[in-house]
C-alpha cells in the first residue's frame, strides 16, 4: 500500500490549500483525487460515472467534518480487516476523516458493546455489530433507531444511492415494528460443505452404495451426514496415505463453541416452530414469546430448548465430535475453522461459516491444479423433527450499529463511513475479498456470475429463494449478550463428559429461564420485557401441535 | 474492606501466603503486577495507580476483606487458576481465558498507541502499515498478544521503561503503550523524544477470581461494582486516567 500512502499525503495537504484558497483548484483537485480512488474500486456494479458521483456525494458531503476523526471497532474477519486497512484511507481520501478501526474478537467486541450501553461510556462511535442483537437494540433503547435519523438529522449525511430496497440483509436488522437499527456491512451463511472431488471418485462412490444401498452425495439429512461421517472415517480410512476424517467440528473451552450450539444446531434438528426468520412462537433458541415478551425457554415453560429435538441436536453434536472427528481437532474453537479443513483431509462438515471461503480458496490442498475448488457448499442437512416452513440454518450479518451516547459530530461522520463501506463504489471489492455478499446488485452482477465457479456453490446459494431459510438469531432474544453466554457454560461440561446432553439441556434451559427473569428485573423501562409463565408440567406442552414438539419413536429419528 | 498494603516477595513466599492454612479464609488474595498507571509498585513496596484505587473502592463497599500481593503476570494468572480465593488483576478478558475465570469486569478502559522517536517519519495511518517493523511491548501489559495475532514483529521488554528507552536510541520502531502513560511523570519527561503514531486498540480490564469463588462473593462484588457505576465513581476515576478517546 506505499503508493497509496503517498496519494493520501499529499491529497491532504494539497486538499487544505485549496479550500483555503481557490475553489478551482479544489474542483480540479477532487476530481483527481475520486479518480484516484476510483482506480483502486475497479469492480462495481455502478458504471464509472454513477460510481465517480457517489464518490463525488462523500467529498461533498463531508465538507463541516473534516480533520475530525473517528474510532469503530468490528470482529477479526476478512472482510473487516479489508474495510480497516484498505476503506479507512479511501475514505480519508475522499473526506478527510480519519478512521481508526480496531479489529478484535468477537467476545471482546460484545462486551465493549455491553459497557458502552450498560454504563453509558463512550467507548465507540460505531460497531459492526451481529443481528442477533436487534432483539437488544430495539427494547433497550439506547442504540440510535437509523431509519428515524435517516429521516430527520441524518437526512443531509445519507448518501442517496445508499438503496437501502438492495441490502439482502435489513429484514433481519428492522424491528418487528419496522425501524432499522443496524446497518448491514458483511453477510455469511452457515452451509453444508464437502469434498467434490471425494464424493464423485468412482471407487468411493460404488463401496458407498454397497455398503449403504444408496449413492453417496450431498447428505439430506442427519442419517445419511452420519453414513458418510462413518464411511470416510472407518470405512476408506486414508485416501493417498493420509490419514482421512468424515467430520470435522470443534469443542474447545471458548465462548465460540456455545455460539456453535446457538447458531445452528437446534434450527438444523428442527426444534423451533414453522415460521420464518425464526419461528413463532418458540424460536431457534427456544425462547417462546407471547406478543412480543420473551415467556420461558424450557419446556416447562412453554419453551423448547430443553425439548427432545434439542436434546437429540446436543447428543448428535457430541456424538459426532468424539467418533468421526480427528481428535487433534477437538479442542479447536470458531477461528481454527480454515486451519482444520485446509488440511485437507476432511470431507464433510456439517454447518461451515463461509466467512472462510476466501482462505479455503487459498488453500492448496483444496484447490485443483486449474485453480478450481475441489470442495462445494450446499444445504446443511436436517434431522427428523425439522419441518417445512422452518428455518435451516444461522447466517451471521455484521452490522453497523451506533449507540445514542455518541458526540453529534462523531455520530455523523461514523454514519458517513459506514455508508462508504457499503456502497455500491465498494461492495463488489468487498466480496471478492470476503465472499460476503449485501447487496442484491452484486449477487446477480455479470462479473459475479463469471466467478461464480471460484466460490464452489455459495453464488448459486445467494441466488436461490432458499436462502431466506438461513438467518440470525432472532428478536425473542431480548438480551443476546448475557444470555449467549449461558450456552458454552453448559456444553462445555458436557463435552467433558460431566453431565449428560439431557441434563446439560436442562441445565441451560433453567438458567435461561432465571437469566429472562434477570434481565426483567435489571432493565424495568426495557420494551417488551421478559415475562415468564408459570411452570407446568412439562407433558402438557409436548401434548400441543407445535414447538415443544414431542419425541420421535426411536426407528422415526435420522 | 480494610487492608491495603502491598507485599512485595518472592514467588516461594507468596506462593506459601497463599496456600498456608492460617490464612482467613475470609480474605481474598489479590495478585496484581505492575501496568503502570493502572497499577504502579513502587521501590518503596506500595502499590497505588487507577486500578487499583478502583479495586479499593470495590472491596470498601462490597465488604470483603482482602490483601494485595504482587506477582509476575504470568505466575499471577498461573496462581489464580488454581488457588481458591484468589483473584488477579488489571487482566485483559480475552476470548481465550472466557471459560477459565469468573470475572468482575470492567475494572479499567485504556486505549493503546504506538509511539515513535520523534526524529523519524512513519506516517502511519493504519495498525496494518506497521507491519515489518519492530515493536517493543512490556510483559504484562496484555498488547503484545494481541500485536501478536495481528502479525507483528513483537520485542518483549520487562518494562515499558526499557521499550522507551530502546525507542530513543533507535534500536526498535515503535513501542506500545498504555497512552495514558504520557500524562505519568515518566511520559512527561519522555515527551520531548517521542511522539504518538497511532492509537490502535482498546483494552478492557477486569478482575479475575478463582472459578470456586462463591456466588455469594461474586454477587457482592458484582453489585459493589454496579454502585461504583451508577453512582459515577468509575467514570471520574477513568477521567482522571486522562485516557484520551478521541486520540489520534
Amino acid at each position: 500500500m506505499a503508493p497509496l500512502t503517498t496519494v493520501f499525503t499529499l491529497n491532504a495537504a494539497a486538499l487544505e490549500h485549496a479550500l483555503a484558497n481557490n475553489t478551482q483548484v479544489l474542483s480540479q483537485h477532487n476530481a483527481a483525487l475520486i479518480e484516484s480512488v476510483q482506480r483502486q474500486l475497479p469492480h462495481t456494479s455502478l458504471d464509472k460515472n454513477q460510481q465517480y458521483e457517489e464518490l463525488a456525494w462523500f467529498v461533498a458531503a463531508s465538507k463541516s467534518l473534516r480533520g475530525t476523526s473517528i474510532r469503530v471497532v468490528a470482529e477479526d474477519l476478512a472482510v473487516h480487516r479489508y474495510e480497516a486497512d484498505i476503506l479507512t484511507k479511501l475514505f480519508y481520501e475522499l473526506t478527510g476523516i480519519r478512521v481508526n478501526f480496531e479489529i478484535t474478537e468477537e467476545d471482546d467486541l460484545v462486551k465493549k458493546l455491553q459497557v458502552q450501553m450498560d454504563m453509558g461510556l463512550h467507548i465507540y462511535d460505531a460497531y459492526v455489530n451481529d443481528a442477533d442483537f436487534l432483539g437488544t437494540h430495539y427494547r433497550r433503547g439506547v442504540t440510535v433507531p437509523i431509519s428515524d435519523y435517516i429521516s430527520n438529522q441524518w437526512k443531509q449525511y445519507t448518501l442517496p444511492t445508499l438503496d437501502l430496497a438492495d441490502f439482502i440483509g435489513t429484514k433481519y436488522t428492522t424491528s418487528p415494528s419496522g425501524v432499522l437499527y443496524q446497518l448491514p456491512s458483511q453477510q455469511f451463511a452457515s452451509l453444508y460443505w464437502y469434498r467434490h472431488d471425494w464424493f464423485t471418485r468412482a471407487e468411493f462412490k460404488e463401496k458407498f452404495i454397497a455398503k449403504y444401498g444408496y449413492p453417496l452425495g450431498v447428505a439430506k439429512d442427519w442419517q445419511s451426514y452420519e453414513d458418510i461421517a462413518n464411511f470416510f472415517t472407518n470405512d476408506i480410512k486414508y485416501i493417498d496415505s493420509i490419514k482421512v476424517w468424515g467430520h470435522s467440528d470443534y469443542g474447545g473451552a471458548d465462548p465460540s463453541v456455545g455460539w456453535r450450539i446457538s447458531d445452528g444446531w437446534l434450527s438444523m434438528a428442527g426444534a423451533s416452530d414453522i415460521g420464518l426468520p425464526n419461528g413463532q412462537p418458540v424460536d431457534d433458541w427456544g425462547i417462546r414469546v407471547e406478543g412480543c415478551q420473551p415467556v420461558g425457554a424450557s419446556v416447562e415453560r412453554g419453551g423448547a430448548l430443553n425439548s427432545p429435538a434439542a436434546i437429540y441436536s446436543l447428543k448428535k453434536y457430541l456424538s459426532w465430535l468424539k467418533l468421526y472427528a480427528n481428535p487433534n481437532t477437538i479442542k479447536n474453537s470458531f477461528k481454527h475453522t480454515a486451519i482444520t479443513l485446509g488440511q485437507g483431509d476432511v470431507a464433510q462438515q456439517i454447518f461451515f461459516y463461509t466467512a472462510f471461503v476466501p482462505e479455503l480458496m487459498s488453500r492448496s490442498k483444496l484447490t485443483s491444479p486449474d485453480g478450481e475448488p475441489l470442495w462445494r457448499l450446499a444445504p446443511s442437512p436436517v434431522s427428523s423433527y425439522w419441518k417445512a416452513g422452518m428455518k435451516n440454518g444461522y447466517q451471521d450479518i455484521g452490522a453497523w450499529t451506533f449507540l445514542k451516547n455518541t458526540p453529534e459530530e462523531k455520530l455523523i461522520s461514523a454514519w458517513l463511513f459506514a455508508q462508504f463501506t457499503v456502497s455500491k463504489s465498494v461492495t463488489t471489492e468487498k466480496f471478492l475479498v470476503s465472499g460476503s455478499f449485501i447487496r442484491q446488485t452484486d449477487i446477480q452482477s455479470d462479473f459475479v456470475t463469471e466467478n461464480a465457479p471460484r466460490f464452489g456453490g455459495l453464488v448459486e446459494f445467494y441466488r436461490s429463494k432458499i436462502s431466506d431459510l438461513w438467518t440470525p438469531t432472532g428478536t425473542n432474544v431480548p438480551e443476546y449478550a448475557y444470555l449467549a453466554s449461558a450456552w458454552w457454560q453448559h456444553i462445555i461440561p458436557a463435552l467433558n463428559n460431566l453431565v449428560t446432553p439431557t441434563e446439560a439441556m436442562n441445565n441451560l434451559a433453567h438458567e435461561i429461564d432465571e437469566r429472562l427473569i434477570q434481565i426483567a428485573e435489571k432493565y424495568p423501562n426495557m420494551e417488551c420485557p421478559p415475562k415468564l409463565n408459570n411452570i407446568q408440567k412439562a407433558e402438557l406442552w409436548l401434548k400441543t401441535d407445535s414447538a415443544p414438539w414431542p419425541k420421535l419413536p426411536e426407528q422415526y429419528i435420522k | 474492606m480494610n487492608i491495603i498494603s502491598a507485599l512485595i516477595l518472592t514467588s516461594h513466599i507468596i506462593a506459601t501466603t497463599i496456600t498456608t492454612p492460617n490464612s482467613d479464609l475470609t480474605t481474598i488474595t489479590l495478585i496484581t503486577y505492575p501496568v503502570p498507571p493502572l497499577v504502579n509498585v513502587s521501590s518503596h513496596h506500595s502499590v497505588n495507580g487507577y486500578a487499583v484505587n478502583l479495586i479499593r473502592r470495590l472491596f470498601e463497599i462490597a465488604e470483603i476483606n482482602y490483601k494485595v500481593v504482587v506477582f509476575p503476570p504470568g505466575r499471577a494468572m498461573k496462581t489464580v487458576l488454581s488457588s481458591p480465593l484468589t483473584c488477579t488483576f488489571p487482566i485483559e478478558r480475552s476470548q481465550q481465558r472466557e471459560t477459565d475465570f469468573i470475572w468482575i469486569s470492567p475494572i479499567s478502559i485504556s486505549r493503546y498507541g504506538l509511539y515513535s522517536n520523534k526524529n523519524k517519519n512513519y506516517n502511519i495511518q493504519t495498525l496494518e502499515d506497521a507491519k515489518g517493523y519492530r515493536i517493543a511491548s512490556y510483559i504484562g501489559s496484555g498488547i503484545s498478544e494481541y500485536l501478536s495475532s495481528m502479525g507483528h514483529n513483537i520485542y518483549l521488554t520487562p518494562k515499558l521503561e526499557m521499550g522507551l528507552g530502546m525507542l530513543a536510541k533507535n534500536r526498535v520502531n515503535f513501542t506500545a503503550a498504555d497512552i495514558s502513560f504520557s500524562s505519568t511523570d515518566n511520559g512527561l519527561n519522555m515527551k520531548e523524544n517521542i511522539q504518538l503514531e497511532l492509537v490502535f486498540f482498546t483494552m478492557i480490564r477486569s478482575l479475575a477470581c478463582n472459578k470456586s469463588l462463591s456466588k455469594h462473593l461474586y454477587q457482592k462484588l458484582l453489585r459493589a461494582l454496579d454502585v461504583l457505576i451508577k453512582n459515577d465513581e468509575f467514570n471520574q476515576i477513568m477521567n482522571n486516567l486522562n485516557t484520551d478517546l478521541d486520540a489520534k
